[in-house]
């Protein structure tokens, strides 16, 4: 498959993916990769994406998945080779599904590793489902979301039904395609951060320690507005908006990371009065970073794209090791392995290799297969 | 004059197996002793306490001379493990004679110039297998004594393994006052032992899932194509269960065999496995589906691991004869309607053809490897016996 050298890959997945994709790729810059992996073919042929991947074409008959997250995942992990193309040489992949349904929930864990092993760093923008869609649904979603964080460096969870409360009441047509801007416009400023140049520069270090020291899944929050009271009307959208809870969540945050993209004609008043706006509303000890973009084509208007969480962990866990880099025991001097080199190993005491410690670890693709394969592909038991 | 009894050694990672065969007129072997034990001290085929290993084979090899009433002197052992790689490797050389008639020298001379891999001072050859002739750079022939050409060429697999690991086996091997005749891939073996000529004419995969690993032997138009180890097996699956329910191991491996499937039904999940109270362990109740769904994915997952080995060696459409399943995993329940169903080609279970003698032996697929490297022993011997010496392309065949 033909891939750009580009800087940034974002794949979408399932169903929700498409929308966002297309959406995204008139907002974005040329550096981002824009991909979509669909096991729906009809649905991924209607789509003007540039990269498209059909998955599961041999298992579902290009027909979808019909919701079995069994079959979705099975169907991406079918074209493992290809996502690793995609993401190969990437600084940054990120990955957007709606979660609940098949191919997304049951697909991104692949996408994910495959950025994993390719040592980049991983963002996940994930949808929960809308509440009128059943518990079945949701609990799906859930599960999917904690193997989510186990493999992500970066999670984003976004609810439905809070986006479609910030869209208010519409017509479904125009609230799906409202969503879809609002999701794929965030993605796109996110994206857009790390690209352009914007004076006031956040870089992947950033978000990196952001995210070893967040644990939890973070928040979205978006205003945009354009005219003379663009200011106080995106950060209204954003602080009174539902999808930070009316400001709440904001309050709870120990973490904050702030996108500011505006025109040419972006003011450093304006960058001041947004930032002191959104102070005002955090905690004193929160920590914040924030980046600017510019963009000549977005003259007039102005957006704000903030992601926060409530968990802040001030013993930063040990710089995260990657499987395929860790100290292997030399043979013959098992029994002289040096303390510190040891240490990186006992975190995953957890992960059910009791069996297997001692001898060298069965690492294939990046992925370590001796922890059970029920706990890596993230399958609720029926106990 | 009788060949003289073969003895095979394997050292698994849960049994330790010696067996005593002998040769029979009508092509069997006839296996008059065996000596069998769980193994103790190997992970992943890897030696992890030398004496346990050591006391092992020691009373392995004393209960198979006691059963047969040899008195073994030299094995065959079979070699596994995580670092055995195989690499094909062609050879050329000018032919000799002025006519251009192949010899049976030019023959040798290019088996040794194959067989000179430049490998890492870490790594040792195990042994290697004759793929194809060429002559001339053009025609594909098995055996090319009597025909003419300018040059011959030679495709040669050498299977070659990590010095330590295999000095290990070695010493492990010999400290019972003992010679190895020889080393053998363990995959092969089973190959050996379980395939029919017609399945390696039209292709076919093995694989063989132990306790400790997971080997693979691929045959296409009769000749052996390509092979692996992964650091998979048996021992998997049974550290998922011990793990998911919180159970001893010991318990884990007994609830496996006993009740495990590879597939998940969805009857099952009103069904209770109880594990009895013992020492230490106050016994509990599972959920049959819940432990069929730790196997499932587990076994999924290593057979998907060798396909995608498979694919990427660009063999996976050439398996007209499909996949046969040895080691003792191959046992378990569905592990076929697995296999099918990840491979979309037919699955089934191999075991041993062509012994006779004791039963337990002969029977199931776990004896594959150990049976099929006494089979080796002996065409080894036969060859000897033929060209009353060790040359020429017949050595190259044995693995075929």
């Amino acid at each position: 498959m033909e891939r750009l050298e580009k800087d940034i890959g974002f794949v979408a997945l399932g169903g929700a993916g498409l929308g966002v994709a297309a959406r995204l790729q008139m907002d974005v810059s040329d550096r981002v990769c824009v991909s979509v992996i669909d096991t729906d073919a009809r649905a991924l042929a209607a789509t003007a994406v540039g990269v498209k991947l059909q998955a599961g074409s041999k298992r579902t008959g290009g027909q979808g998945c019909g919701g079995d997250v069994g079959q979705g995942r099975l169907s991406v992990e079918d074209e493992m080779s290809a996502i690793r193309d995609l993401v190969l040489g990437q600084r940054m992949v990120v990955v957007f599904a709606g979660l609940g349904g098949g191919t997304g929930s049951g697909g991104i864990g692949t996408v994910l590793r495959a950025a994993r092993e390719s040592d980049c760093f991983s963002v996940a923008v994930v949808t929960m489902p809308f509440g009128f869609e059943g518990a079945g649904r949701l609990e799906k979603a859930a599960q999917a979301l904690s193997a989510v964080q186990e493999t992500a460096d970066l999670v984003l969870a976004i609810s439905s039904d809070r986006v479609v409360e910030h869209i208010g009441d519409r017509d479904v047509a125009t609230t799906f395609a409202l969503a879809d801007a609002i999701l794929g416009e965030s993605v796109a400023a996110l994206c857009n951060l790390f690209v352009r140049p914007g004076y006031i520069k956040l870089d992947l270090g950033d978000l990196r320690r952001l995210a070893q020291h967040c644990g939890a899944p973070f928040s979205l929050g978006f205003g945009a507005a354009s005219g003379k009271d663009r200011v106080d009307s995106a950060l209204r959208q954003l602080l009174d908006g539902p999808l930070l809870n009316a400001g709440q969540v904001l309050e709870q945050a120990s973490g904050v990371m702030v996108g500011i993209l505006g025109g040419e004609d972006l003011r450093l008043s304006e960058i001041s009065a947004v930032m002191s706006g959104i102070q005002l509303r955090t905690k004193a000890d929160c920590q914040l970073v924030m980046g600017t973009t510019i963009d000549a084509k977005a003259d007039d208007s102005l957006t704000l794209v903030l992601l926060c969480t409530d968990t802040w962990d001030d013993e930063a866990p040990p710089a995260p090791v990657l499987l395929a880099d860790r100290p292997k025991p030399v043979r013959g001097s098992r029994n002289h392995v040096k303390k510190s080199q040891l240490q990186p190993l006992l975190g995953l005491d957890m992960s059910g290799k009791d069996r297997f410690k001692g001898v060298e670890a069965t690492i294939i693709d990046g992925e370590d297969l001796d922890i059970p394969t029920y706990v890596r592909r993230g399958i609720r038991l029926e106990k | 004059m009788a060949l003289p009894p073969v003895v095979g050694l394997e050292i698994g990672t849960t049994k330790t197996v010696a067996l005593v065969g002998e040769w029979r007129e009508d092509n069997h072997v006839n296996i008059i002793g065996i000596g069998e034990q769980e193994s103790a001290g190997i992970r992943k085929s890897q030696i992890v306490d030398f004496e346990k290993v050591c006391a092992g084979i020691r009373s392995v090899l004393a209960t198979a001379e006691e059963r047969s009433d040899v008195s073994i002197g030299e094995v065959m052992l079979a070699v596994d493990g995580a670092r055995i790689r195989v690499d094909v490797n062609r050879g050329m050389v000018p032919v000799l004679d002025k006519s251009g008639e192949i010899t049976q020298d030019d023959i040798e001379q290019v088996m040794d110039v194959a067989s000179a891999v430049n490998l890492g001072s870490d790594r040792e050859i195990i042994h290697t297998v004759n793929q194809h002739f060429y002559i001339d750079d053009s025609e594909r022939v098995i055996n090319p004594e009597g025909l003419r050409g300018a040059r011959l060429s030679l495709d040669m697999l050498v299977f070659h393994g990590s010095r330590n690991g295999l000095g290990d086996m070695l010493r492990a091997a010999e400290s019972r006052q003992i010679d190895v005749q020889d080393m053998v891939f363990s995959g092969l073996c089973s190959a050996l032992a379980v395939l029919t000529t017609e399945q390696k004419q039209s292709g076919v995969v093995v694989i063989d899932i132990g306790g400790g690993t997971t080997d693979y032997v691929v045959y296409i138009h009769g000749i052996v194509r390509t092979a692996g180890v992964f650091s998979l097996g048996g021992d998997h699956i049974t550290n998922d269960i011990a793990y998911a329910f919180n159970i001893p191991m010991k318990q884990a491996e007994r609830i496996k065999r006993e009740y495990g499937s590879a597939r998940v039904n969805e009857d099952d999940g009103i069904e209770k496995v109880k594990i009895a109270a013992e020492v230490g362990f106050a016994g509990c109740e599972i959920n049959r589906k819940a432990l069929n769904q730790v196997i499932n994915a587990r076994t999924d997952e290593m057979l998907r691991k060798v396909g995608r080995e498979l694919q990427r060696e660009g063999v996976i459409h050439q398996l007209g004869a499909g996949v046969v399943l040895t080691g003792g995993c191959a046992n378990l329940d569905g592990l076929c309607a697995i296999g099918e169903n990840v491979y979309g080609m037919p699955c089934s279970v191999g075991s041993p053809r062509n012994f006779v003698g004791l039963n337990l032996a002969t029977a199931g697929p776990e004896y594959a490897s150990a049976c099929g490297l006494v089979q080796y022993g002996f065409r080894i011997a036969q060859e000897e016996k033929v060209t009353s010496g060790f040359s020429g392309w017949f050595k190259g065949l044995l693995g075929q």
